[in-house]
This record gives structure tokens, sequence and C-alpha cells, in this order.
């Protein structure tokens, strides 16, 4: 992202965060700071709180690797960083991390074997599965994610979408309507948009 | 549960039934009973649509009562996909009902001399075997609404489709849900083409009159269901995650893992995983007006199944699975969940394993006769070929490894026969270990996640080292063995995975109903007892350690992404029952 990314913040009813879903499924790019841990940017960056991590979050994966220890391995530029809930069946129990039935699953467990690099701004890309979902949707989505412009109008498209959004805001040009957004300020092509989203009751 | 009913379809005079003590039978149940019984008097080189095999029906050791979650039925035979010794499971109400009405088991035995259908009803005043040959050919969903019509909907029905009756590999036997629909299924092995060679098309069940069976020591029976359920209740997957999503929540998960098997095991994502996964799949079916938390049979608590509905907001089928989910969708390339739910209502209702069945069309995909993600051609093989009893349906009907020899096919994903489930060996390896040395063929729920750590089935393992894989599979074997055979859902497997005061309340409810005291090694020692039963049986069916093993392309070809193949030693796989 560039200080010249087009940056839009929205305010919205809660039930309008199910558009985002699909989205948060299949991943959503963030901007963090790459080369802390993986329990540095959950904690310290996105502000999940520890208990939450230690309670909610039973499988994690880095790059598709489960992940053993938060604490050890390293989220890089790039990196695929994917948060479940507790899973069902036998591989839900596998891929659960550090669980008693790990080593049914050692052949993609994620080895953290080299050290940090330093750490820099940069991006990874964040996927959100089953309970965490709609969990930690309102926090990613108020952190911000980046994505198309394309991929902001074709949600902007959406009656579930639009009827849930109370105010838009854009970095520069002041509160505006969603018409104004689509048709006037949105690019038409696929550059980089950051879009923030509250909810009501919380300040833009 | 004091008496057996056992029924010589093969009498002289035509069928007969008589009813036997139960004797050491009446304080076991599921997977135990009909093993026993299969291992003791079935010889284990019969053909297996032959007269000398037997079908034996047995509900679990809590079923009738009023024990949450214990409404599973077992259904034990020969299977004619395997060749091995068999036992299926379906949830439903048949479990409960044949409980209540006295029955430890049901044994079929015989072959009749005439080709006339035959339906099986009992009630508290006795048996009585009909021949009715109007139901020929009759598939489950018209089936059933025919025999509500004589019948009522007061009982529970145990029928097959077409499949079972033309004897086709993949068949399976149905069970009907709270609502009447015939949509859990004894699914694995071909047990409904086992059925349908002894003529029988229907089993009704009908427990009026009858009360839920009562426990030994009352008072210590209602405490341990109490916090048995509270367990239940408060564990993140039974109280959440599968009453939210169902199975199917799996899909995503796996997807990342890169152990999806997608395109009959070509590699290991599917790009469309996110269209049909369970958060997709509950969103579609609330939006719909169906459901995504709905259970098998009363006394459920997990609620892990849901109600799907068609575009029009009408009932198609149950919620599919997530077996289902993936056999019919990423395996054959599918990204639609309708047209997924159209494949399950169709297998459900023709009366197929939709595992096998799954797989088969994607073996099929992969020989060519479809190409991969058609959705019109995946449903015409099943409606039209299988369904219809054609030349090609009576082939992909009897499953993968049939249709992959039919035509020229490498990659066919099978073990003794049967059809992998959705979890790609290559990237979770121990699970692979399960799947190669099951007594059942390929199953993913031969060794389930059943409280090893806490049971310390076979003493500590080091769950990091890999050498554990082995070891974790065994006793993930005979645990889950043990669970089969008190007739309980496995989904009961993850609370008393995480909490030792669920385990025990699971140990007293079996203790409390029976007047005695169960500890952990009591469920070892059954679940061993079990499986040591089931591999003579396989050694003298001619089985050995050279069918113990997982098909020569999990350990040549890599998966993407991680590119792993299957590593898993042979001499490793030759200890896993190291205990014969």
């Amino acid at each position: 992202m560039t200080p010249s990314d087009l940056s839009i913040r929205l305010r919205m009813r809660p039930e309008g965060l199910r558009v985002f879903h699909p989205m948060l499924q299949q991943g959503v790019t963030l901007s963090v700071e790459v080369g802390g841990s993986v329990r540095e940017l959950l904690c310290a960056q996105l502000g999940i709180p520890g208990d939450y991590i230690k309670e909610r979050i039973s499988t994690l994966f880095l790059n598709g690797r489960a992940i053993d220890d938060f604490d050890k391995a390293l989220v890089r530029e790039s990196a695929v960083v994917s948060l479940s809930g507790a899973m069902p069946g036998l591989v839900g129990a596998t891929m659960r991390s550090g669980g008693h039935l790990a080593a049914l699953r050692e052949a993609i467990t994620y080895h953290e074997d080299s050290g940090g690099e330093g750490r820099c701004a940069g991006s990874i890309r964040l996927k959100l599965f089953n309970l965490i979902l709609p969990e930690l949707a309102p926090l990613i989505l108020h952190w911000g994610i980046r994505f198309s412009a394309q991929e902001m109008r074709s949600l902007v498209k959406k009656e579930a979408f639009a009827s849930a959004v109370e105010r838009v805001v854009v970095d520069g040009q002041g509160e505006l309507g969603l018409e104004e957004l689509q048709c006037v300020v949105l690019p038409a092509g696929e550059e980089p948009v950051k879009l923030s989203v509250s909810l009501v009751g919380e300040c833009l | 549960m004091d008496k057996i009913l056992r029924i010589d379809m093969g009498a002289a005079g035509g069928p007969k039934f008589k009813e036997e003590p139960a004797g050491e039978f009446a304080a076991m149940g599921g997977r135990a009973t009909t093993t026993t019984i299969v291992a003791r008097e079935v010889p284990p080189l019969c053909h297996a649509l032959g007269a000398e095999n037997k079908l034996v029906i047995a509900p679990g050791m809590l079923s009738g009562t009023t024990a949450s979650m214990s409404g599973r039925l077992s259904v034990g035979c020969k299977s004619p996909l395997t060749g091995t010794i068999k036992e299926s499971n379906a949830g439903g109400q048949a479990a409960q009902v044949l409980a209540r009405l006295g029955y430890a088991a049901i044994i079929i035995e015989g072959l009749p001399q005439t080709d006339d259908l035959y339906t099986l009803y009992i009630n508290k005043d006795g048996v009585k075997l009909s021949v009715n040959n109007a139901l020929k050919l009759l598939d489950n969903y018209p089936l059933v609404e025919k025999l509500r019509s004589d019948y009522g909907d007061k009982v529970a029905y145990i029928t097959i489709g077409s499949a079972g009756e033309r004897k086709m590999a993949s068949a399976s036997i149905a069970c009907t849900d709270p609502e009447l629909r015939p949509t859990r299924h004894c699914g694995r092995g071909g047990t409904g083409a086992v059925l349908g060679s002894k003529r029988i098309k229907a089993i009704i069940l009908d427990d009026a009159g009858c009360k839920h069976r009562q426990p030994v020591n009352p008072e210590a029976f209602r405490d341990a269901n109490r916090r048995f359920v509270e367990g239940l209740r408060k564990h993140p997957v039974t109280g959440e995650g599968l009453p939210a999503y169902g199975t199917n929540v799996l899909t995503n998960v796996l997807n990342e893992a890169g152990g999806y098997p997608t395109n009959n095991f070509a590699t290991g994502q599917f790009a469309g995983s996110t269209k049909i996964s369970g958060e997709a799949q509950a969103e579609l079916e609330i939006k719909r007006g169906g459901s995504a938390t709905h259970g098998c049979h009363r006394g459920c608590v997990i609620q892990c199944s849901g109600i799907y509905n068609d575009k029009d907001g009408n009932y198609l089928t149950k919620q599919p699975e997530y077996e289902t989910v993936w056999s019919h969708g990423g395996h054959c390339g599918i990204d639609d969940l309708d047209t997924i739910a159209m494949l399950d209502y169709l297998d459900d209702n023709i009366g197929v394993d939709t595992i096998e069945m799954g797989v088969t069309v994607g073996v099929a995909m992969e020989a060519g006769l479809i190409p991969f993600g058609d959705r019109e051609g995946a449903i015409r093989l099943v409606r039209d070929e299988v369904g219809k009893g054609t030349p090609l349906g009576r082939i992909l009907g009897n499953g993968a490894e049939l249709t992959g020899k039919a035509y020229g096919v490498e990659r066919v994903p099978v073990v003794k026969g049967q059809a992998l489930p959705a979890y790609d060996p290559r990237a979770v390896q121990g699970i692979g270990v399960t799947y190669a040395t099951s007594t059942q063929g390929a199953d993913h729920t031969a060794g389930y996640a059943v409280a090893t750590n806490i049971m310390k089935v076979g003493g500590d393992v080091d769950p990091l080292k890999p050498a554990g894989q082995v070891e974790l599979s065994r006793n993930l074997q005979i645990a889950t063995t043990a669970i089969d055979a008190t007739g309980m859902c496995l989904f009961i497997a993850f609370p008393i995975l995480d909490q030792p005061e669920t385990f025990q309340a699971l140990l007293d409810l079996l203790g409390s109903f029976y007047g005695i005291t169960m500890t952990g090694d009591d469920v070892v020692g059954l679940g061993k007892k079990v499986l040591t039963l089931e591999r003579k049986f396989n050694k003298e069916a001619g089985f050995g350690p050279q069918h113990d093993r997982l098909p020569r392309f999990f350990k040549n070809q890599p998966l993407a992404p991680h590119n792993v193949v299957f590593q898993v030693t042979d001499e490793d796989l030759d200890q896993v029952f190291n205990w014969d």
C-alpha cells in the first residue's frame, strides 16, 4: 500500500458484515509489520486478546502448514496466516495446534528453521474460518483490509452491503454517499483501495 | 435387550424366524455384537452375497435408554465391497426403537428360494414377515412414503433402495430420521447389497407400548447423563462448531492444509473450496429457510446436521456432510452446492454410499467418461446410470475399484476395495496408517480422536515424533472400536478427548446402567477384543500384510502444494496390530 492509495472508511450496521465473510474466508490483505512472531502479529498488532487466542484459535496455519508454537513461527512478507476454531473429526483434532495428535500431520507441520530478518512494514494475507470468522471479522475490518477498486465496486453493488452502510468517509474528500463513491471516486480498474469498517456506535 | 431375532430366509417352505435369549449379547452392543456374531457364524471364505453370509443388526449398549447420543445402529456382515468383515453404522431412530423392543440383535441368514420381496414388521406383540412385491425397485424416498401409508408415522424404517436390490457393492442401508426421511445410512461396504440378497426391502420397527430401557441404578444414571450432556454443550466442537456448520466446517481447513484431495487425488487444494465450505453451506441453508442445525435422532444434543432446501425453498436433502461435499465436490472438481446437494439426495434415494459413489464418479472423470467439473454429467451418471441399473450404472454402483479396472485407471484411491475418504494421506500421514491397516478398508472413522491421551491406550506416546504415527493409529483404532460398541455417536470423541470429566461421565453412564464399574482399561480391552476378532476373520478370508497398504501412487506421486508422498514404511504398518 502506498500513501496515495484510496482510503475508505465505513460505518455499518453489524448485519452488513456478513457480506465480507466469503472474502475473509478466501483471504484479505492486511498492512502490518512483518518479521515478528505469529503471536506478536495477532496480539500486539491486531489486538486480539491473549485469552481469545488460547481459548478460541485452536488451529493456525502459516503458509498452509499447521503451527504448534505461535511464539517461534515468524511472519514474513506476503505470508498467508489462517485462523480456525475447534474442528471436528480425527483430522480436526490432528490439525489442532500443539495437540496430542500432531504427529499424524508431521509432513505438513510448520518448522521455523531460520532466524528473523528484522522487522519492517509489509503485508500479509489473512484467512478466517468457521467460528473465528464472525467473531474476528469486526476487528479485522476495523484494522483495515486492502483490495482492488474493482472488488470494492462489486461490494457496493450488493444490496446487503449497501443497506447496512450508514456513513462513508474517503480520506481527503470527506463524507460521501455510496453512489458518489461508486460513480465518482472509485477508479475503474484494479487500483488498490484500503477499506476500514466501524460498527454503528463506534468512531470512524 | 434380552432377546435376539434370527430370521432364516432360506428355510424349507419359506422364510422362518425364531427368538433366542440374548445371553452374552444382552450387555453388549453395536460393533462388538455384530463382529462377534459374524466372526462366530459366517465362514470367512463365503461369498458375501451367498446363503452363508449373515447380516447382523444391533443397537448400541445404551440405545433405547434416555442417554444422550446413544442412537447409532450397527450393521455387520462380510462385505461384498471389501471381502473383509464389515461394520457400518448410522444415526436415525432405528437403534432406539429396536432396543426398546428388547432386541440385542437381528440376524438375517440364508437366501430365499423365490424372487419375492419381503417386509419385516416388529412390534411389542411379535414379528411379521410378509411378501410385498409392490415395493420392487422403489427407491428410498418413495418407498418410505408408501410404507407410511401402511404403517404410519410412529415407527422407524430401515430400508434399501434399488441399488440394494440390484446387489451393488456400494449399496447402503437407510434409517429414517425423526421426520421419517431416509437420510441416515449405514453407508460403507455394501451392507445394502447383503440385505438385498436376502430379499428384505424394509424393516418396520414399532415400539408403541414400549418404555425406555431402565438402568440398574437410575439416580446415578441420571446424574451421569446430566454431566455427559453438560460436557457436550460446553465443548467448542460439540457445543458450537458442529451445531453451527456441521461436519463440512472441515473443507476450508483441509484445503488450507493442502490435504483436500482434488480432481481424484491429483492435487491437495481446490480453487472452489470456499464456495462449498461449511460456512457457505450454512449461510445458504438459513437463507433458503432450511436449517443449519438439526439432529439425526431424538436425544441428540450436538445437532450436527441440517436441512438443505432448493432455490425455491423446498426440501431437497439433509445437510450434506463433509465427506459427501468432498466426494461429489472437490474430488470431482465441482464447486456448486446445489449440484452436490442433488447428488446427496440421489445417493440417499437410490441407496448408495456417498463416499463410494462420489469417489467412483471422480475415477470415471479420470477415465474420461465426463470431464472434471461436469455438474450435469455427474448427476446423469448417478441418476440415469446407477439409479436405473444400466450396464454402466452397474459398474459404477460396484464402486471405485471396479470402475478403475473397467476403464484402465491407475490412480484409484481404495484400500481393500473401499474408497478413501476426504483426507489425503500424503498430507496427513497418520490417517494414512489407519486407512491402510483398518480391518474395514479405507475408513476415516476407524481410528477416531478418542481420548487415547486420557485412556493411555498402549502407554504414553510422544506425539511429536513421526514414529508416534503408528502408535497413535493403533490406539485410535482400539478406542474407536470400543466407542462403536457403545452405540454412541462418534462425535462425543471431542469432549471426551479434552475433558476427563466427560469421559468419566460416559463410563458412569455405562456403569450405572448395567450395575458395573467401568474403567478406561475395560474400554481398551473391549476394543482390542473386537479388533482381534476382525483381524482373525480377515486373515481366514485371505487378507494379509500385503493388503494393509495404500495404493502405490501415494508413494510415488507427490501431492501439491507441499509436494509430499506417503512415507510410512511397510515395516511400520505391519506393527500397528502388534498384540495379535
